[in-house]
C-alpha cells in the first residue's frame, strides 16, 4: 500500500477527532462555567488600601538650606494669633494658642499617613497637579 | 529577607471605579442582532438565486467555483501573511541588534498585581532581584487575595539585595477590584518615569529591564512589549503553546515593531512611559483584554510601541484543555471588545491611518481567519468523506506543515530557543490551531450575541 493514502487517512481521522474533541471540550467548558456564575463585582466610590513601605535605611535627608538658615515655620494659627495680639494684646490668647498648637500637633501626626490618591481616571490636569504631591513622609 | 517592624504603613484612599458590566445581555438587543444578520443572509441568498439563471453557471458549478476561489484566496492570504511577517520580523531583528544606549538608566517601578498567588509571588520577586539594572523598585499590589498572599508579600517588603544595589520592595493591600484597578493603583503610587507591568506568576530574565529601557531614548516610544515564553514545558500541550508563543505571537510582534506599531503589549511584561499611560487614560475594566485596550489607546494618542525580544518573561501556560479554552475565550472576547471600543478609528482611516491598519489586522486575526481556517478544514473533510478525495487533505496538511516548519526554524534560530520545538510544527496546524480556531469562532459568536462572561483564573502549579 502506498504511503500517501495511509498518511491521508491518518490526517483525516486526526482532523475529525480534533474537531469533535474541541467542540466537545468547548461545550463542557461552557457547562462548567455556567454552573460557577459569580455576581459582578461592584466597588464603592471610595476605597482604602494599605501601603506598606520599608523605612529608609538610616539615611536622614538634611537640607543644607535649613542648616544654614533655619526658617521658623509659619502656621495659620500663628498668623491668627498675631492678628489677635495686635487687636487685643492679652496673654491669655497666647496661652490658648500654645495649647491649641500642642493639640494640633498631637492629632496631626497620624493624619499625615492618610494620603488621598484621587480618581484613577486620567486627566492631564489632575496628573500635573498631583505630580510630586505624593510624599509619604 | 527583611524585618517586618522596619516597615511604614500608610492608608491610601482612592476612587474605586464602578466596574461596568461588560455583558450586554439584553434579550432584545440579541434578538435584533440575530434578526438583522438572518435577514441580510436571506437577502444575499435571494440575490444569488435570482441572478444565477441569468448566468452560464449551474448550482453545482457555482458551489465548485466558489470553493476553489475561496481556497485560493485563503492560500493567498496565508502566504502573504506568513512571508510578510517573516520578512518584517527579519528586518526588525537586524535593526535593533546594532543599537545600544549606554548611560540611559532612568528609575523604573515594577508593578506586580497579585490575586491568590501566594505559591509563586516569592519566586517572581526573586527573579526581579536578579535584574541587571541599577535603578528600580518593586511595588506589589495585592488585589484582595483570599489566600495567604498578603502574609507572604509582607515578608518580602524591605530593601533587598539586588545585583547592582539594594532594591526597595513595597506592598499595597487593596480590596479586590480586578487586575486593571490593581495596576492603576500601583502606577499612581509610583514616582518613576517608567513603569514595568507584569503578572504575579511571571519570571523575568536578568537583562529584561536593561534591554527594554534602551528603546525609550527615542521620545516617541510610549511603551515596549516584552517577549513572553512558556515556563512549564515538557508536556505535549505546553510545548505546543511554547511554539505558538514563538511563531504566532512573538514573530508577529517583531514584524509589527518594524513599523513601531505593536498592537498588544502582553500582560506578563510591558514597559511603559508613565506619561503615555496617563495620556491614554490608564487601564480600564470595560474589556476582558485590558492590555490590548490600553495598547490601542496609547497608539491612538500618537505614541509608538516597540517590541524587545531580549526582555523575556517566562509565564505558566495552561496545562489542561479546559484551562486553555478558558484563556483563549477571554482573549478573543477581550480583543473583540477592544476593537469595538475603537471602531471609529477602524471605520475612518482619515483619523489615523496606522490605527485603522492595526485594527483591521486585529479584526482579521480574531474574526476572519479562524472561521476561514475551519471552513477550509471542513471542506477537506467533506471532500474526503463524501467525494472520496482523501489525498487532498494530505497535500493541504503537508503544505501548511512545511510553512510552519520554516517559520519555526527561523524563530528558534532568532531567539536561540530549544531545537526540539520544531518537531511540534508538524502537529501545530492540524491539532493545536484547529482547537484554538474553534474556540475563537465560538467566542466570536458569543460576543456577537452578547452572552454573559466572567473572568477566569488559571490554576497555578506553584
Amino acid at each position: 500500500m502506498e504511503l500517501i493514502p495511509i498518511l491521508s487517512t491518518i490526517i483525516l481521522v486526526a482532523t475529525i477527532c480534533t474537531f469533535i474533541l474541541a467542540v466537545g471540550a468547548y461545550i463542557l467548558y461552557k457547562i462548567r462555567e455556567g454552573k460557577v456564575q459569580q455576581p459582578p463585582v461592584t466597588e464603592p466610590a471610595n476605597l482604602y488600601a494599605e501601603y506598606i513601605v520599608p523605612k529608609e535605611q538610616q539615611v536622614k535627608k538634611v537640607f543644607v538650606e535649613d542648616v544654614i538658615q533655619p526658617r521658623p515655620k509659619k502656621t495659620v494659627l500663628e498668623e491668627r494669633y498675631k492678628q489677635v495680639e495686635a487687636s487685643e494684646g492679652n496673654t491669655v490668647q497666647y496661652q490658648n494658642f500654645a495649647e491649641e498648637k500642642r493639640n494640633e500637633d498631637k492629632w496631626e501626626s497620624p493624619k499625615q499617613k492618610f494620603v488621598n490618591v484621587q480618581s484613577l481616571e486620567s486627566t492631564e490636569q489632575q496628573n500635573e497637579s498631583s505630580a510630586g504631591e505624593i510624599k509619604w513622609r | 529577607m527583611c524585618v517586618k517592624e522596619k516597615n511604614d504603613k500608610f492608608l491610601i484612599s482612592f476612587t474605586g471605579k464602578q466596574s461596568p458590566e461588560i455583558v450586554n445581555g439584553k434579550k432584545r438587543k440579541i434578538l435584533r442582532r440575530i434578526l438583522l444578520s438572518g435577514i441580510s443572509s436571506i437577502f444575499l441568498l435571494l440575490i444569488i438565486i435570482y441572478t444565477l439563471p441569468k448566468t452560464v453557471l449551474t448550482t453545482s458549478s457555482l458551489i465548485e467555483y466558489t470553493t476553489i476561489v475561496a481556497l485560493v484566496i485563503f492560500l493567498f492570504i496565508l502566504l502573504i501573511r506568513y512571508f510578510g511577517i517573516l520578512i518584517f520580523s527579519y528586518l526588525y531583528m537586524n535593526e535593533y541588534t546594532f543599537k545600544s544606549t549606554n548611560g540611559f538608566k532612568p528609575f523604573v517601578s515594577i508593578i506586580i498585581p497579585v490575586f491568590n498567588e501566594a505559591k509563586i509571588i516569592e519566586r517572581s520577586v526573586k527573579s526581579l532581584m536578579k535584574l541587571d539594572y541599577p535603578n528600580y523598585e518593586i511595588i506589589i499590589v495585592n488585589d484582595g487575595s483570599t489566600d495567604n498572599t498578603k502574609e507572604v508579600a509582607e515578608t518580602l517588603v524591605g530593601f533587598n539585595k539586588g545585583i547592582n544595589n539594594k532594591v526597595k520592595i513595597s506592598l499595597i493591600n487593596k480590596p479586590n477590584g480586578g487586575k486593571s484597578s490593581a495596576l492603576n493603583l500601583g502606577i499612581k503610587i509610583s514616582n518613576a518615569e517608567f513603569v514595568l507591568c507584569m503578572d504575579g506568576d511571571s519570571l523575568l530574565t536578568p537583562p529584561s529591564l536593561k534591554m527594554a529601557v534602551r528603546h525609550f531614548v527615542n521620545p516617541e516610544i510610549g511603551a515596549v512589549a516584552g517577549n513572553v515564553k512558556v515556563l512549564n514545558r515538557g508536556k505535549f500541550f505546553t510545548d505546543l503553546q511554547a511554539l505558538e508563543y514563538l511563531e504566532g505571537l512573538n514573530m508577529a510582534r517583531s514584524a509589527q515593531s518594524s513599523i513601531k506599531l505593536v498592537n498588544i503589549i502582553p500582560g506578563p511584561i510591558g514597559l511603559f512611559r508613565k506619561r503615555a499611560i496617563e495620556s491614554a487614560g490608564f487601564y480600564t475594566s470595560d474589556t476582558f483584554a485590558e492590555d490590548a485596550d490600553l495598547t490601542l489607546r496609547i497608539l491612538s494618542k500618537g505614541w509608538k510601541i516597540n517590541y524587545e525580544p531580549n526582555s523575556i518573561s517566562f509565564t505558566e501556560a495552561p496545562v489542561k484543555l479546559q484551562q486553555l479554552l478558558k484563556q483563549r475565550y477571554r482573549w478573543t472576547r477581550g480583543i473583540l471588545q477592544s476593537i469595538r471600543k475603537h471602531k471609529k478609528l477602524m471605520i475612518n482611516p482619515t483619523i489615523k491611518f496606522s490605527d485603522t491598519f492595526i485594527l483591521w489586522s486585529m479584526f482579521y486575526e480574531a474574526l476572519i481567519w479562524p472561521p476561514m481556517n475551519l471552513a477550509a478544514h471542513l471542506f477537506f473533510i467533506i471532500a474526503a468523506l463524501v467525494f472520496g478525495f482523501t489525498t487532498l487533505i494530505f497535500y493541504w496538511w503537508a503544505g501548511l506543515a512545511l510553512l510552519d516548519i520554516v517559520a519555526a526554524l527561523y524563530c528558534v534560530a532568532a531567539e536561540k530557543e530549544e531545537f526540539r520545538l520544531i518537531g511540534y510544527a508538524i502537529f501545530y496546524r492540524m491539532i493545536f490551531i484547529l482547537i484554538i480556531d474553534i474556540c475563537k469562532t465560538m467566542s466570536t459568536i458569543e460576543e456577537f450575541l452578547g452572552i454573559k462572561m466572567t473572568w477566569g483564573k488559571l490554576e497555578r502549579a506553584g
